[in-house]
């Protein structure tokens, strides 16, 4: 899963999004697209789905200050802005490559599973 | 907006001992953020030495094998020096153990993430046990379900010296609130191990255990030092 962000401020970015998508479609393979405004506000429950995640689980991860999230005035309802879900996603990608890298020297080092 | 922290958890070396329990850690903290992982180089001194000798790794696989820590949790290196006034070898006569109670006084564990970090330290066993339950025990009957990590909070209630009216749960209920309330008094606990009693003065903590499971009053014998109360 790759996410671009588009600045607007610099020049025609939408061009290489079509290109990705090209790309990929060339590879016989099926594309989803989504687009969205990176402050669009999410719900707990719909961070939690693009997260993989349960609602208390965000909930948590707000108290934590993993993700940046806002109460909207004279409500207890919290909102997470987009682009929020979109850095707590990459810094858990960047993790997980971490973690698969140690996995896959250690193969190679020939260290034993267990 | 940080109001809270995940609860810190140190890995012992009989965890990074074994590869797939390291990792799983690993995720669990680093993947879900459950956990803060911590670690001072004499830990992961020892667990480079136990793989040398043990499991019979080269150096520079058993160094490769411990790096996953600092790599992937910078943050989590914990300095122990505050733990040099302390008499350590009174805590334990396991040279083994030394260097995970001087991480443990180093980071002068509060209450409320004690017990995580119990289950993980002191009972590695348990932890496996967590991780393949149908190889290790056996299911539950379906009228008493035994939810997994009371489970092993009780394992780490042993180990703490924490004594529950009826063997039952402690730790965060649903509202996220810790299930302790810090106490100047006496303290039925057991002892935690020799030389524990050693610090003074002692407080208890008590509380209760919430969320969907029964509540259950529950009281533990924490040094003064770590609840960071006098």
């Amino acid at each position: 899963m790759k996410t671009m962000h588009l600045d607007p401020t610099a020049g025609d970015q939408a061009a290489s999004v079509a290109e990705e998508v090209d790309k990929l479609l060339r590879e016989g393979k099926q594309v989803a697209v989504t687009v969205a405004e990176e402050q669009e506000l999410l719900s707990p429950q719909q961070a939690g789905q693009r997260l993989g995640i349960s609602r208390q689980h965000v909930r948590r991860l707000i108290d934590y200050g993993e993700l940046e999230a806002r109460q909207l005035p004279g409500s207890s309802y919290w909102k997470i802005p987009l682009s929020s879900v979109l850095a707590c996603e990459e810094r858990r990608g960047r993790g997980r490559e971490l973690a698969a890298e140690w996995s896959r020297d250690l193969e190679a080092m020939g260290a034993p599973p267990e | 907006m940080s109001q809270a922290d995940p609860p810190r958890a140190v890995l012992d070396a009989d965890i990074i001992y074994s590869r797939v329990l390291h990792e799983l850690m690993g995720r669990v903290a680093d993947d879900l953020r459950l956990l803060d992982l911590v670690w001072s180089d004499d830990l992961l001194a020892e667990a480079r030495r136990s793989l040398v000798e043990k499991k019979c790794l080269t150096e520079e696989v058993a160094t490769r094998w411990v790096d996953y820590l600092p790599r992937n949790f910078p943050d989590g290196e914990t300095d122990v020096t505050r733990a040099a006034d302390v008499d350590i070898e009174a805590l334990t006569d396991d040279p083994d153990d030394r260097h995970v109670c001087a991480l443990a006084i180093g980071l002068r564990v509060p209450a409320t993430s004690s017990l995580t970090t119990a289950v993980i330290c002191a009972r590695p066993s348990e932890v496996r046990e967590l991780r393949s339950p149908r190889q290790t025990r056996s299911s539950p009957p379906p009228s008493t379900p035994t939810p997994r990590i009371p489970r092993a909070h009780r394992a780490a209630g042993r180990w703490l010296g924490v004594r529950t009216a009826d063997q039952g749960v402690a730790g965060r209920d649903r509202a996220g609130r810790g299930g302790a309330l810090c106490r100047q008094g006496a303290c039925s606990a057991r002892p935690l191990s020799p030389g524990i009693q050693e610090f003074e003065p002692t407080s208890s903590i008590s509380g209760t255990s919430g969320g969907k499971f029964p509540k259950r009053r529950i009281s533990a014998h924490i040094p003064a030092h770590r609840t960071g109360k006098r």
